[in-house]
């Protein structure tokens, strides 16, 4: 994949691929850092995030089908249902071209109880410190303790109000896994005690280790997404602040 | 030949493999729809594919890649479609094909609508790029996936889906110019 020029500008293939969850955790790590800081970047994937969910969603509501022996067809208010939702994203991602520079400031400042060394990231003109996405997608151990020691930091200086999501990909798979998973207990207790803690894996990443033979056992709280990237960048979309570990 | 005719009969009474393929319909027509916008030939495409997969199913390795395998049969019965009521037969040719719909007053006010709005934006790409965009899009195939159901390569795959997602930025953002005015369309056209 062809990342980004000396002079800063990413090209369009590299813009789609980031979008459509194509590329490695490397480059997607570093198109997570050109969101932040680079405008025209982030202008560029709001669009084609906004023309993703248009495409999609100008056929989600169809002519149905004709009559065939024994196909039975979705209830039309369903469908309209579901267009409906879906041009609500459309809407809000159009609000992340009004990317408020100086909001987004006050809102990382405001960003208690995260130390030293991590970089909060948001994107949306209105940002709500208190929903708090954590990437992982390593798996050096001192990350895997890291990840759950500020989870457990954010939430306790947030309380009820808070809300984090903890969306691992690649290798950081590992935290999550049966077979893997050093903290298998601790999770469990985690998530017991917190009802606004939530376990997210790619699955992207979890199809790939299928596809080379790793059976992927999760643990039983944590629930899979389609992609982390656009998991995080719904998130994101929707005000959460993005936090890498 | 008689291995042939046992694993045919095979495959008709395998109900479960039945059931599997009837269960991917609504996708195959909704696919079939984003690439020709008329109902009715969708639904005929969707039921052809569903029956060669069928007579087919000995072809199927792996159960994993039925989705892209259905899609491929999918994009050669588009492609028999296309040249049969045409007289193209260059397949090169196929790929620039554009259609475009019958402008009515109803359409006229429809088109304000976001939906079909979209739709006909996507009617009006080569067909090359709208079939890319909406495997990808719609499906969310990833581009492997789409190189293989089109049988192109991969690079081919990321500059269509560039050149589709240029081209209908290029023709939303005309809407907020000019309002949903219609835009002059022939009925089909070959685009060079």
């Amino acid at each position: 994949m062809n990342g980004p020029g000396m002079n800063g500008t990413a090209s369009d293939e590299f813009l789609n691929a980031f979008l459509d969850g194509e590329l490695t955790a490397d480059e997607s790590e570093h198109a997570l850092r050109l969101l932040d800081a680079d405008s025209e970047f982030r202008g560029k994937a709001c669009e084609v995030r906004g023309l993703k969910d248009r495409v999609k969603g100008a056929y989600a509501d169809l002519p149905p089908m004709p009559a065939r022996g024994g196909t039975s067809l979705p209830r039309p208010g369903w469908w309209q249902a579901l267009a409906a939702s879906v041009l609500l994203v459309v809407g809000v991602s159009c609000g992340w071209l009004a990317h408020d520079q100086s909001g987004k400031k006050a809102a990382t400042e405001r960003l208690a109880g995260l130390p030293e060394g991590y970089q909060p990231v948001t994107l949306a003109g209105k940002v709500d410190p208190n929903k708090i996405v954590l990437h992982l997608d390593n798996n050096d151990p001192t990350r895997l303790t890291a990840v759950l020691d500020l989870a457990e930091q954010l939430l306790a200086r947030r309380g009820e109000k808070g809300h984090v999501e903890i969306v691992v990909n690649s290798y950081g798979l590992n935290l999550l896994r049966q077979e893997t998973s050093p903290y298998r207990e601790r999770i469990g207790q985690m998530a017991s005690r917190h009802r606004n803690l939530d376990f997210v894996a790619c699955g992207q990443s979890v199809a790939r280790l299928n596809k080379e033979g790793v059976l992927v056992d999760l643990l039983p709280q944590v629930h899979v997404v389609r992609s982390a990237i656009s998991e995080i960048l719904d998130r994101m979309q929707q005000g959460w602040v993005y936090v890498k570990v | 030949m008689k291995g042939r005719l046992v694993q045919h009969l095979f495959s008709c009474f395998d109900f479960s493999g039945r059931r599997r393929l009837e269960a991917m319909r609504p996708r195959l027509y909704r696919l079939a729809y984003a690439w020709c916008h008329d109902a009715s030939l969708a639904d005929d495409l969707a039921q052809e594919t569903l029956a060669k997969a069928l007579g087919r199913s000995e072809q199927l390795r792996d159960e994993a890649t039925l989705e892209g395998w259905l899609f491929a049969i999918l994009n050669n019965c588009w492609r028999d479609h296309l040249r049969a009521r045409r007289e193209y037969v260059d397949v090169e040719e196929l790929d620039e094909l554009v259609f475009a719909h019958d402008e009515s007053p109803e359409r006229l006010y429809a088109k304000r609508q976001s939906t079909l709005r979209v739709r006909d934006a996507i009617a009006a790409l080569p067909l090359a790029q709208r079939q890319v965009i909406t495997l990808v899009d719609i499906e969310e195939c990833s581009y492997a996936q789409v190189a293989q159901v089109l049988d192109v390569p991969v690079g081919t795959v990321m500059s269509r889906l560039s050149r589709a997602r240029q081209a209908l930025k290029k023709d939303l953002a005309r809407d907020s110019l000019h309002d949903g005015r219609a835009h002059e369309r022939p009925q089909l056209r070959r685009v060079k």
